[in-house]
This record gives structure tokens, C-alpha cells and sequence, in this order.
């Protein structure tokens, strides 16, 4: 392995101590992600500025096991065990049924460039002024149907006191009612037309959304299957290494410092994270943020991975 | 649209199955219930359905919410301006003091 700081200092090696250097982990992970496997040059001419790492390329299973301990929250021994099995490449009885799901999913999905069969779904605030706008057409149009039917009384009322005058401005004005209220009924039924087309949208896309629920249902529950699987196949290599472990940090001082795992007792998510890379098939460095070894040859030779400290 | 609710097993099962044979009828399914299609063959579905196990089938009519013409405006008002609230820990009851917007039990006693 061949690194590069961003002062332009070279390291190379199976081990590198970075500690002092004070870098962000995650920088780290994402350099050895980016870098590895293309062409990566990191000699001291070469133009960037950033943290270049010439490694192998990360394989499967690098993205969960590269960090330990593990970002944000621990990983599980499920979890674990899945990473371990992936970066094996391992075959498993659910892999068929959770890449149909997996692909199914991602066909389904409203902003992928394929899926050019889904209608975007209406906004909320569309929907909203569509329904807006049928009450108020609707509220219109009764209005101005009272307002009809209370002219027509009059109308009758003028005629039958043969008052020509009177009726003949009722009459006209009658006309002019009767006028807008075909129009604001024109209004509302557009109106309508346009809410029950949004509606229509919003059920189909709701349907979308209904069936990449099940989708993902479904892969939750093959996932479930896989890590009990995966547990069943490699969990008791796991508690092995795990025990080996424990067993050295607190015994005759072999390849563990009882210096850094403090009562020695080491930190359960530390020793799970590090059993699972001991057992697993990397080739790419890891990243210890917390290094237990005695030193980082011991390390390397233990997880049999290169290995970076932070 | 017509909602269907089944209260047994077998009532269930039966439109399970009417879900699954009558796929442009459902409009969407929720575990013993369903809403179906507006139509003559979704009202002869549950109707079908209702005869065959009397009380343990609910049919209801629904029909698209429009608040603008269903619900009054302070109502609407109030339910927009508490979800824009500052501080979400604020109760409904201590929200309304001092303000037009409707209290709750206001809003209990009088019919939509």
C-alpha cells in the first residue's frame, strides 16, 4: 500500500500509523474506496492535493467492515456475519429471490431514468388548489342559483300584476344571471374534470408506493433469512476468533496490549469488528481508530488485512 | 367508493380471495379490510360477500374529502397554524388560548 498525505509525504507499507496526522477516518475509508483499483498515482508529482491511497480495490463486504469501530452505530453480529459472507463471496440460499427484489425494486422506483412509465405524482399543494377551486366554483354556482330562482318569482309576481316595466327589467336581469351561472357551472365542472384527473394520478402513484412497500418488505425478510443463514454457517468461526480475542486480552500478554483495552476488557463492538475482519476476505486496508495490538505488524498479521490507524 | 371491513376469519378469507380474482375492482387492500371501485361489480362483490357472512361484513360508502367545502375555515385555519407551531411540545388546549382558533371541545360537539 502506497499513501500520500496532503502535505505530499509519502508512506508505504502494510501498516500505517496516521494518528498523529490527525484525519478524519471517513476521509480515509473514502480515499481508499475512490483510489484503489483505478490507476491510482500517488507519487509525490502528482497534481492532487487530497489524501490518495494506492491499494487493492475493496471488494465486497469493505463498505461495512472497513471502519473499526464501526460509524455511527454498531454493527450487529448479523450484520457482521453478512459483511464476512459477501466479502468471501459466499453463496446463499436467498441470493436469487433478493437481487429479483432488489432489481424490482429499483425498476420501481419514481426517479430512476427507466421507469419513464410513471406519471410524477401530483403535489399535495395541487391537489389542495384543486379542491379549492370545486368549492368555490360550487359555492358560485348555488349562489347564483338562488339568486335565479328568487328572480323568477319576481318576474311571475311582475307579470301577474301586469307590470310591463317592472317585469321587462326583472327579465333582463334574469338573462344576465342566467348567463353567468352557465358559466360558473362551466367552471366547476372543469374544475371537477381536473381534481378527478389529479386523483386518479395520486391513486396510481399511491399504488406505486404501495407495491415498493411490499417490495421492500420482502427484502427485509429475505435479508432476516440471510443473516440467519450466514449465522448459522459462519457464527461458530466467529465466536472462536472472538473468544481467542478476548482470551489474549486478558491472559499472558501475546499479540494484544492490555495498555489500550484498559481493564482488559476491550470493547465488545471493537472485538466483534475485528473478529469479523480476521475471518473475512479483504484485501483492501481497514481503518482502527482504537488499536489493540501490540503493535501494527501484529496487526496486519492478525486481521491479515493492511492496515491504517487513525 | 365502497368499504368493505370483515370481523371473522372466514369472512376475511373470503375477500382475500375476492381480492385476488378481482384485481381492477380493488382500489386498495388493507389487511381484513378494502376499499373496492365504485362500480355494479364491486357492490355486487360485497353485496356477495355480505350475504354470505351476514354481521361479520361492514359496507360503507366513502367519498373523496374536500375540506374546502366540508370543513369550516377556522377549522382549517387552526389545524394548519398549529402544525406550523414553534415549539412542538405546545398541547393543543394551551396553543388556542388567546388566539380565534376553535378549542377542542368546541370542535367535539359540533357536527361536520
Amino acid at each position: 500500500m502506497r499513501l500520500r498525505l496532503p502535505d505530499g509525504t509519502v508512506r508505504t507499507g502494510r501498516a500505517i500509523d496516521l494518528s498523529s496526522e490527525r484525519l478524519d477516518p471517513n476521509e480515509v475509508v473514502d480515499a481508499v474506496r475512490t483510489d484503489s483499483g483505478r490507476d491510482a498515482d500517488c507519487t509525490d508529482s502528482a497534481p492532487d492535493t487530497g489524501l490518495c491511497i494506492e491499494c487493492p480495490e475493496p471488494g465486497p463486504g469493505y463498505d461495512r467492515l472497513a471502519r473499526i469501530p464501526a460509524p455511527n452505530s454498531p454493527l450487529s453480529r448479523g450484520e457482521l456475519l453478512v459483511a464476512v459472507g459477501r466479502s468471501r463471496e459466499l453463496a446463499t440460499p436467498v441470493d436469487d429471490d433478493l437481487a429479483r427484489l432488489e432489481a424490482r425494486l429499483l425498476e420501481r422506483e419514481p426517479d430512476s431514468d427507466e421507469n419513464t412509465a410513471t406519471l410524477p405524482a401530483p403535489s399535495a399543494s395541487d391537489l389542495r388548489e384543486a379542491r379549492r377551486r370545486v368549492a368555490a366554483a360550487g359555492d358560485d354556482e348555488s349562489r347564483l342559483r338562488e339568486r335565479v330562482a328568487t328572480l323568477r318569482g319576481r318576474l311571475n309576481a311582475h307579470r301577474e300584476a301586469d307590470d310591463e316595466e317592472a317585469a321587462a327589467a326583472t327579465q333582463s336581469e334574469l338573462v344576465e344571471v342566467a348567463t353567468e351561472l352557465s358559466e360558473v357551472e362551466t367552471e366547476r365542472v372543469a374544475a371537477k374534470q381536473r381534481l378527478d384527473a389529479l386523483e386518479r394520478a395520486a391513486r396510481r402513484a399511491r399504488d406505486g408506493r404501495e407495491e415498493r412497500l411490499r417490495i421492500r418488505d420482502a427484502i427485509a425478510n429475505r435479508r432476516r433469512e440471510l443473516r440467519a443463514y450466514l449465522s448459522t454457517e459462519l457464527g461458530d468461526e466467529f465466536d472462536a476468533t472472538v473468544r481467542e480475542l478476548v482470551a489474549d486480552a486478558r491472559g499472558p500478554n501475546d499479540f494484544v496490549r492490555s495498555a489500550t483495552s484498559g481493564t482488559g476488557n476491550l470493547q465488545q463492538t471493537v472485538v466483534n469488528g475485528l473478529a469479523a475482519v480476521r475471518i473475512a476476505e479483504l484485501n483492501a486496508p481497514v481503518v482502527l481508530m482504537r488499536q489493540p495490538f501490540t503493535d501494527l505488524e501484529t496487526a496486519v498479521q492478525w486481521l491479515g488485512t493492511p492496515v491504517i490507524t487513525c | 367508493m365502497l368499504l368493505v371491513v370483515t370481523y371473522s376469519q372466514a369472512a376475511r378469507t373470503t375477500l382475500r380471495n375476492i381480492c385476488r380474482t378481482h384485481d381492477n375492482v380493488v382500489v386498495r387492500r388493507f389487511g381484513r379490510a378494502a376499499l373496492f371501485s365504485e362500480t355494479e361489480l364491486a357492490a355486487f362483490l360485497a353485496l356477495r360477500l355480505r350475504e354470505k357472512h351476514d354481521a361479520d361484513v361492514q359496507i360503507e360508502r366513502t367519498e373523496p374529502f374536500n375540506e374546502f367545502t366540508a370543513v369550516p375555515e377556522p377549522v382549517r385555519e387552526a389545524a394548519a397554524a398549529y402544525e406550523s407551531r414553534d415549539s412542538s411540545a405546545t398541547p393543543y388546549s394551551k396553543f388556542v388560548v388567546g388566539t380565534d382558533y376553535p378549542s377542542a371541545s368546541e370542535m367535539r360537539d359540533r357536527e361536520l
